[in-house]
């Protein structure tokens, strides 16, 4: 029973990756005994199944995820929030505040207004109805200070863990805060003046694919902090 | 990088407003820095004239139609100049279907008004039979990827294309016109440009991107004629200007409209 | 119109611009060169110029449209006013609505719309130079723009238009083609699966000359299903051996 890819093979949306018996892992569908990739992306050969990682693909909220978002518009009783996804999500005033307050006397936008920045997680996501935001764990809330940046929400992600180990260094080496949202978002915190440093090195990580690239991208990383 | 959106948080315009203090850009150029130009003409063979710029990774592209048709009543001797300016959506996630709105008119009228006060197309030696047939040119301007300052872009695009285009040569007997196969020059007697500044919390940066223009608080253009006359301005959005500060754009857009023009006269030489 | 007809294939059997009967034009396919599209790609297609973008699967206004357990597809055809010799109005014809309909319908089968419920996928088509053959083109082109923009779907979709010249059966119409032949029935199909999506014409056609037609169609469709893909893989290839690399 043969497989026509092997790991880190591009394919394409409608090529046959395997026939037989393998399971159909993420980005791939059987049909007619056969395993097709969905995806313009990589491929993935495993014992547990065949997948393949799209290159660029939008993003579905999960729950769990924690994700960087923009407050849109202020109701009664919610926020609604941007998270860069087709899904527009909710954070409801119980999953914002640690007491209850009174709705009718209190105006929403004194904690969050238009075009503030959120560090939330996803606590509910049917496709039937939005997404359900909080931010009333730790590490979550509003954002004061400091940058976002957007960056494609992909394989980039999934993939590239040894570039997410970079940031982390980043991160010790010139101590500020970033989060990474697993929305394609990214807030950098308390970097001060060497704010710039990290978005140049935020957008080399995220963005540049050119050869020789990760290299040139841990070399500047460890070169950090040596002033 | 940033997927264009209609509300910024205020994160990121304090950020562009403190990098701008410290005479900084998002894309590190100085406030009155052009970002890359390309020019390329000829891009729609089909087409009497065409360019296609590329202005940062703001693309925009022109074609130019040469029509025979009536002069207009009050200007028998002359042709016409017509300028149509679209912001379609496959330009950006922030221009819908339909007909021109405001934004598109507009744009069309600002480029209408720099070529025209500057005579940059020479209306009269475009009459062909006085008072019954003249060449219509038709300027039709199309975004293609938005990321700021479309009007400097458009005004680049038509320019380029008028410049080199080439619209067919005529037979006059009595009143019938024959088009004939022979091509010439459009008759161009200027080549102006636009230059345009954001104003961004009190800081003036020209060829505002995208990101800039979300956050900006008034804008203004400035036609500038071979001469270095000024030929047209519009200013834009519900902020204000200083007299001061308009001089002061002013000059440096004449300043900068130099190299602009030079990239376009490139194309013939 | 009262103009002579050219005479559109010589005796040795060569068209007007020397192919032979069973010739595509020669097609190139750029991919990604619009920033803000979540997908794009620009083909050229002998003198046809034809720019797609596509941005999706994203939020849908307003939200009644939406369906409930799948993505919709919005296409919009456009011919740019200087695409073609006689200056078009830049508003849109019954001729650009209809095409906007059928290559929405030839790219639909194509997409696995219940992965994206409630949300829109956004097809705009402009042609910036039209040479005959430019629905298929848009097809073929469309397709590529969907697989960039990391939609999922079944198939790619390529697209092309077969006529009559001479009572002879072409492939690939170029403009003069189109409008003095015998005939024009433009195919679309996905490939691998070897489905039509789209199917239409014009002219006569025999039940004969309709089978072998759409085998003439499919040759010219494996054909460009081969550019799509090589354009499709080489826009990421630097990227996938530096992912490789990266895994170290």
């Amino acid at each position: 029973m043969p497989v026509f890819v092997r790991s880190g093979a591009i394919v394409l949306p409608g090529d046959v990756v395997a026939e037989g018996n393998y399971r159909a892992g993420e980005g791939v569908m059987r049909t007619n005994g056969r395993l097709v990739s969905l995806y313009l992306g990589i491929a993935r050969v495993a014992r547990e199944g065949i997948s393949v990682t799209p290159f660029k693909h939008i993003y579905i909220p999960r729950v769990g995820d924690i994700v960087v978002g923009k407050i849109r518009d202020v109701g009664v009783t919610n926020w609604l929030v941007d998270i860069n996804s087709p899904y527009p999500a909710v954070l409801q005033v119980s999953e914002a505040l640690s007491r209850p307050i009174d709705v009718t006397k209190i105006d929403l936008r004194r904690y969050l207004d238009i075009g503030d920045v959120i560090v939330a997680k996803v606590i509910e996501f049917d496709y039937l109805r939005d997404p359900m935001l909080t931010i009333k764990e730790s590490r979550l809330g509003k954002v004061t200070e400091g940058l976002l940046l957007e960056f494609q929400p992909s394989l980039v992600y999934k993939v590239i863990e040894s570039r997410l180990r970079l940031i982390d260094e980043v991160k010790s080496k010139l101590k500020c805060d970033i989060y990474v949202g697993k929305n394609g978002r990214v807030v950098v915190t308390g970097a001060r003046n060497r704010l710039l440093e990290v978005v140049d090195l935020l957008t080399m990580i995220f963005e540049d694919f050119s050869p020789g690239s990760t290299s040139r991208i841990r070399a500047r990383v460890s070169r950090l902090g040596r002033r | 990088m940033s997927r264009p959106e209609e509300i910024i948080p205020k994160l990121r315009k304090d950020t562009i407003i403190s990098l701008l203090s410290q005479g900084r850009r998002l894309d590190n150029r100085r406030p009155d820095e052009f970002r890359e130009l390309k020019i390329e003409a000829n891009v729609i063979e089909r087409a009497d004239g065409s360019a296609l710029v590329s202005l940062g990774n703001t693309m925009v592209i022109a074609g130019v139609k040469a029509v025979l048709g009536t002069p207009y009543p009050d200007s028998p001797n002359e042709g016409a100049q017509i300028v149509n300016a679209e912001l379609i959506p496959l330009a950006s996630p922030v221009f819908e279907p339909g007909p021109p709105g405001e934004e598109d008119v507009e744009l069309s009228r600002v480029v209408d008004r720099a070529l025209r006060s500057a005579g940059a197309i020479d209306l009269r030696e475009l009459a062909i039979v006085p008072g019954r047939r003249a060449w219509c040119i038709y300027i039709d301007i199309y975004a293609l990827n938005h990321d700021g300052n479309l009007i400097d872009a458009s005004a680049l695009a038509a320019v380029a294309a008028l410049y080199t285009a080439k619209i067919p040569e005529v037979e006059v007997r009595g009143t019938e016109v024959r088009v004939k196969e022979e091509r010439r020059g459009l008759p161009m007697r200027d080549v102006p440009v636009t230059v345009t500044f954001a104003k961004i919390g009190g800081e003036i940066v020209v060829d505002p991107c995208y990101e800039e223009e979300l956050v900006m608080d008034a804008r203004i253009t400035f036609g500038i004629d071979g001469k270095g006359n000024l030929c047209a301005i519009q200013k834009g959005l519900r902020g204000t200007f200083t007299c001061e500060e308009v001089v002061r754009a002013a000059s440096l857009a004449r300043k900068l409209s130099m190299s602009l023009r030079e990239a376009v006269v490139k194309l013939k030489a | 119109m009262g103009e002579e007809k050219p005479k559109l294939m010589t005796e040795d059997g060569r068209r007007v611009d020397g192919r032979r009967p069973d010739e595509l034009r020669p097609t190139e396919i750029e991919v990604g060169i619009l920033k803000n599209a979540d997908g794009s790609a620009l083909i050229r297609q002998g003198k046809n110029r034809i720019m797609v973008a596509v941005y999706g699967p994203r939020e849908l206004h307003p939200r009644h449209l939406a369906l409930p357990d799948r993505a919709i597809v919005r296409c919009r055809y456009h011919m740019a006013p200087f695409s073609v010799p006689e200056r078009k109005s830049p508003a849109p014809t019954r001729r650009e609505i209809e095409l906007s309909k059928v290559i929405r319908e030839a790219l639909e089968p194509a997409i696995i719309l219940e992965a994206f419920p409630r949300t829109t996928i956004d097809i705009f088509i402009e042609v910036l130079q039209a040479d005959g053959g430019t629905r298929t083109a848009s097809i073929t082109a469309a397709a590529v723009a969907l697989a960039d923009a990391g939609i999922p779907m079944r198939d790619l979709v390529a697209a092309v238009a077969v006529g009559k010249v001479d009572g002879v059966l072409v492939l690939d119409l170029n403009h003069l083609e189109d409008q003095y032949g015998g005939g024009d029935m433009p195919v679309a199909m996905m490939p691998s699966l070897e489905e039509i999506t789209l199917l239409q014409a014009d002219g006569t056609f025999t039940l004969e000359e309709l089978e072998k037609g759409l085998k003439l169609a499919m040759k010219g469709i494996r054909e460009l299903y081969e550019i799509q893909k090589r354009a499709l893989r080489e826009r990421y290839s630097s990227l996938a051996v530096e992912l490789r690399e990266g895994r170290r």
